[in-house]
């Protein structure tokens, strides 16, 4: 029973045991492999020590690989190898490692790989290990040192490095500032502060940013953050250190530094105030702001801008009134500022004020007025923007109903469909607009009966323009197809007819493409043209066949253009089509594209796919008269990206454009990418 | 890639007309300057901008600064002589002056007193020490994404530029575009009812932008290049030309690759979107195919899994057919997917939808440099001020450490800490070549 089992165990056993030592073999192999690599070498030797390292981490068997990698740096391993391996290692290294890497750091050429090792690992020993180094090492080794005590946060080094500050070595300094800074605590704080004052100029600002830095890691300690923070605040140390220092002060005392941002406000000059400003957004909700505010008047120009940015990003309310006090500021940009803070913070007191402005003003100004109102926030401001149409000026009106169409305001449409018959054009177009937004399906009759009744002709234009951008917003919808085909049905005006065609061929539905190949049957010819005209519209591949046979075989010579016209569109148009399926078919619509135009868009098109099938098409326009330097333009547009996939393919039409151009700029840049390729 | 395939690049767009608004960018709404009348400014009302960094990016972004009225750009610095020289003529001849200054050291530049804000336009394993030095010296920072090369010094960088209270724009300059912005207040506003998954879809290999893939050996630095400096505090590593300009993002002591190249736009979009720019995963596995061999060693294939608190999971993957490029959230009721020059739902009728005044409503940037100018102006915080480019660079930084580690990743996103992984956890910072130190 036993028997069996038992000679399993001992098989397995020894292929475990074959296998390590294969294993174990091949480590050997590849780690002498490694150890005579040079830069500029084959790597593959790394990557497959690379994947085993990783998969002994996976595995857990890791301190294994470590003696062998400790192995290689003690031995006589080249440079490159050294360094490959101390990358390895830092990731991994355990404190069995440190005294070899330790050992490196005594070589000039492996110093800053072993501290790279030593810099990331984890093992409790590199710190004290590198603080004996201290002592042992000069000039740029010595500062590398500090940096990574500094880095690694050894409040062990503090004592030993705080002597550097005495130093009379600028570089020596900055690195022992900059590595205190880090380190942080009382004893780090304590020996900055007595060294600041003593210090040449030049090192100055890096004691003062390593003080600001401990004052900054003082998080559970908030009364020793703030008295180094006054201590820079306070003195005469240059604007941007202490502009640091307010920051922090806001930062942690809240709405007990809101005296400090006053008298800076008040005491300060420039960039101090620019900061204490910018700070308001630092104070808890709540903070009363009034005697920051109470400044504002005698700001400058761009400090204004700024408070009125602050109190809008604090979104208070006192923002609105200084705003509204300057919108008749004669500088523009303090009148815009103020535009975007009443977009935030206005309310419906603004509604006619912000209208206004936007039909009384031009360009960037009308802009940001009309924004501003259609951002307006509360309940309230949709219904009241309706209510005041009727009774506001013409000017004023159109804003308004500019405003709805910005807003998207529900169950305007009625309203809209009065002031579409207005007599003012500028309130009929504005309508226009506005419908078409927020108009729906259920208005879709009543746009219809505009298309099929237009008053004049003026809004005849504007009526199917309408019903064009609803049918297509509600594309998935059946309304608007079902309204438009009972209509065809009972039509006798081609014109309109023609209208509702053209209509439907933007809509994209499965039934108006029933509709309108129903329609490509029809006796009449204009009938006929207007279906062929709204399939060239369609938004997707589904009428290219329909298309391709009217281009062969249509009867007449306008069908045949705007079928070709349409089948280039579509291929263009849909991301949805494989690209080597658009390159056969930008193909045969060249066939029949016999005009500049028409050519010039199949050009275009393959430009656009940068494959190497559109590279070969266009290579073989090269040659034809008519194509030549279009196709020309477009090989060298697409080059850099065709290069990558088919270098020699690109290169040879390069070559072709070289051999047969008599265009100078075009032969200058197909040379520089052939000599770049 | 060089500017010169740039070019033609617009080229093409111009001539053929194919370039649409959206690619171009809206027109500012807000006026060019803040005191002057007219868009006029008076040269001493100027913000003055130093620029750190002029090669690839840092070059763009200088160029986007010189047409705003309201900036004067008097200082450039750079480790190659050839960009320096590059940056200086584009903006003397821009000033129809020969004023603007140069400089090798960016600490010189931070030392003008006369300098405002800087524009940092440096490769990733120099963003933290620049920006910490610029927040000390009370510049205002424009900085390129990702926020930093490793999480420890995007943290770093976030205190100082809080202790100096320094306005900072990030180079995510997707949020100052529409599609971007109206697809996030859908998300926010619920259209899309509780969102459960957002997948984010990158790019993947690598792209030879520099042109010098087949320079892959050692070789001594050019002369015009400071190559010491320009390795910094990255490990060093002999000189080669293929892992230097523009193609440094390929390796990773010096940026992260594709993943990271990219976490700061579509991630970023991602948690716009979700309101997670104070927040991020606690959890993040992933998978990557990195480079056995050759000059680059960053992944070329790749996908990372974070999940969020409330049940949220974040796909970020490179070169997997089933994820679409850009940002697409799925929520219960529908979703939304957006990148740059495109935005689709499901259903499509949200696209009309048009953000009520009662709702989320995102900033309607002015454009990104723009946002910039005019938060260092009213002291407002920017579009992409430090902590939210942290956030989303956090979720690459994790899906990073868990695709080389093999294994899932648990971090405490409030703490910052990966919890119980020691190896994991000294994988977040590492130690700065001597004498360079945060």
């Amino acid at each position: 029973m036993f028997q069996k089992p038992l000679t399993h165990l001992i098989s397995f056993i020894l292929f475990v045991g074959i296998t390590f030592a294969y294993a174990e073999t091949d480590l050997d192999a590849l780690l002498d492999e490694v150890s005579k690599y040079e830069y500029g070498k084959s790597r593959e030797s790394l990557s497959d020590l690379n994947k085993k390292i990783v998969e002994s981490l996976n595995l857990g068997t890791q301190e294994e690989m470590e003696q062998k990698l400790i192995d290689v740096l003690n031995s006589d391993a080249t440079l490159a190898a050294k360094e490959f391996i101390c990358s390895e290692i830092s990731a991994f290294g355990s404190e069995k490692a440190v005294p070899s890497l330790i050992k490196l750091l005594g070589n000039e050429n492996t110093f800053n790989m072993a501290l790279y090792a030593l810099h990331r690992m984890s093992a409790q020993n590199v710190n004290q290990q590198l603080r004996l180094q201290l002592p042992k090492t000069k000039g740029n080794k010595h500062i590398a040192i500090i940096n990574t005590l500094g880095e690694r946060q050894d409040s062990k080094a503090v004592e030993s490095l705080a002597e550097n500050l005495k130093s009379s070595d600028s570089k020596l300094i900055i690195a022992t500032a900059s590595a205190l800074g880090k380190i942080a605590g009382d004893e780090a704080v304590s020996a900055l502060k007595n060294a600041i004052p003593k210090t040449a100029a030049d090192t100055q600002p890096v004691l003062l940013d390593a003080y600001l830095s401990c004052a900054d890691q003082y998080t559970n300690e908030p009364q020793k953050a703030q008295a180094i923070y006054s201590d820079v605040l306070e003195s005469k140390y240059p604007v941007y250190l202490r502009s640091a220092a307010l920051v922090g002060m806001v930062k942690t005392s809240g709405k007990e530094s809101l005296k400090t941002l006053h008298r800076t406000l008040k005491e300060e000059k420039g960039p101090m105030q620019s900061m204490a400003i910018s700070l308001i957004r630092e104070l808890p909700a709540g903070t009363d702001l009034s005697s920051l505010t109470a400044e504002f008047s005698v700001l400058t120009l761009l400090l204004k801008i700024q408070m009125l940015a602050a109190l809008t990003d604090r979104k208070e309310a006192s923002g609105r009134e200084l705003a509204i006090q300057v919108l008749d500021d004669k500088n523009q940009s303090l009148r815009l500022a103020a535009l975007n803070t009443l977009a935030i913070l206005g309310n419906e007191n603004d509604i006619l004020l912000l209208a206004g402005i936007a039909a009384k003003s031009k360009g960037v100004e009308k802009e940001s007025a009309r924004k501003s109102l259609g951002q307006l926030k509360g309940q309230n401001i949709d219904q009241l923007i309706l209510s005041k149409i009727p009774e506001s000026d013409t000017s004023i009106k159109v804003e308004l109903i500019h405003s709805i169409g910005q807003r998207n305001i529900k169950d305007s449409s009625d309203l809209l469909f009065e002031t579409i018959a207005s007599e003012q054009n500028e309130v009929r177009k504005e309508s226009y607009q506005s419908l078409s937004i927020v108009a729906d399906e259920n208005d879709f009759h009543k746009i219809i009966e505009l298309v099929v009744n237009p008053e004049d002709k003026t809004n005849a234009q504007r009526n199917r323009s309408l019903a064009a951008k609803v049918a297509t917003k509600y594309a998935k919808s059946d309304v608007p197809v079902t309204l438009i085909s009972d209509r065809l049905t009972t039509i006798n005006d081609l014109e309109i007819k023609s209208a509702l065609l053209n209509i439907l061929g933007k809509t994209g539905n499965e039934k108006a493409l029933l509709v309108l190949r129903n329609s490509m049957q029809d006796n009449n010819e204009q009938v006929k043209s207007a279906a062929i005209g709204a399939l060239a519209l369609w938004p997707d591949a589904k009428p290219l066949n329909d298309l391709y046979a009217i281009v062969q075989k249509g009867e007449s010579e306008k069908d045949r253009l705007a079928a070709l016209r349409g089948y280039i569109r579509i291929i263009t148009a849909d991301d949805n089509i494989d690209w080597d399926e658009k390159v056969s078919y930008y193909e045969k619509a060249m066939n029949y594209a016999d005009k500049s135009n028409e050519q010039r868009m199949i050009i275009r098109g393959l430009a656009r796919i940068e494959t190497v099938r559109s590279l070969d098409l266009l290579r073989s326009y090269l040659d034809r008269e008519e194509l030549s330097l279009n196709a020309q333009l477009a090989i060298l547009y697409m080059a850099p990206e065709t290069a990558q996939a088919d270098p020699e393919k690109t290169k040879a039409a390069l070559k072709h454009i070289l051999d047969i151009t008599s265009n100078d700029e075009n032969r200058h840049e197909a040379q520089i990418m052939l000599d770049q390729l | 890639m060089s500017n010169k395939i740039k070019i033609s690049r617009r080229k093409f767009l111009k001539q053929t007309a194919l370039a649409s608004g959206a690619i171009l960018g809206a027109p500012y709404i807000v006026p060019s300057s803040v005191l002057g009348k007219n868009g006029a400014v008076v040269p001493s009302d100027k913000i003055t901008l130093g620029c750190i960094g002029v090669g690839w990016q840092g070059t763009e972004n200088m160029q986007n600064f010189l047409p705003e009225s309201d900036v004067q750009v008097i200082a450039v610095c750079d480790v190659d002589k050839t960009h320096l020289d590059n940056a200086r003529q584009i903006v003397n001849k821009h000033y129809n002056n020969q004023d603007c200054k140069t400089y090798e050291n960016f600490r010189d530049v931070l030392a003008r007193k006369d300098i405002d804000a800087v524009s940092l336009g440096l490769p990733d394993h120099w963003h933290a020490i620049p920006a910490i030095e610029a927040a000390k010296s009370g510049k205002d920072i424009y900085g390129e994404k990702p926020l930093s090369h490793n999480l420890k010094e995007g943290r770093a960088m976030i205190i100082a530029v809080n202790r100096y209270n320094r306005i900072w724009q990030t180079g995510s300059w997707q949020r100052s575009q529409e599609n971007f912005r109206f697809a996030c207040e859908l998300v926010r506003n619920g259209r899309i009812g509780k969102v459960s998954r957002v997948e984010v879809g990158l790019p993947s290999g690598h792209a030879d932008f520099a042109g010098t893939k087949k320079f892959n050996k050692i070789s001594e630095p050019p002369p015009e290049l400071n190559y010491n400096t320009w390795i910094g505090p990255a490990p060093y590593l002999p000189y080669i030309r293929s892992r230097v300009h523009k193609n440094w993002r390929w390796h990773l002591n010096y940026g992260g690759g594709q993943i990271m190249d990219w976490v700061g736009h579509h991630v970023d979009i991602a948690h716009w979107g979700l309101d997670l720019d104070n927040s991020g995963p606690f959890e993040v596995s992933g998978t990557g195919e990195y480079p056995t061999d050759g000059v680059w060693n960053t992944a070329t294939k790749y996908r990372c899994e974070a999940k969020y608190a409330n049940e949220l999971t974040m796909i970020i993957a490179g070169g997997h057919s089933d994820v679409r490029g850009g940002t697409k959230w799925i929520g219960k009721d529908g979703w939304i997917w957006v990148n740059r020059g495109g935005i689709d739902a499901h259903p499509k009728s949200l696209l009309n939808d048009v953000i009520g005044p009662e709702e989320t409503q995102l900033l309607k940037s002015p454009g990104h440099i723009r946002n910039f100018l005019d938060c260092i102006k009213s002291r407002r915080e920017t579009l992409t001020p430090c902590e939210t480019a942290h956030r989303s660079a956090t979720p690459g930084h994790l899906g990073q450490i868990a695709m080389l580690l093999g294994r899932t990743i648990h971090f405490d996103p409030d703490k910052e800490e990966i919890k119980n992984d020691p190896t994991a956890t000294a994988m977040l910072g590492r130690a700065y070549r001597s004498p360079w130190n945060l």
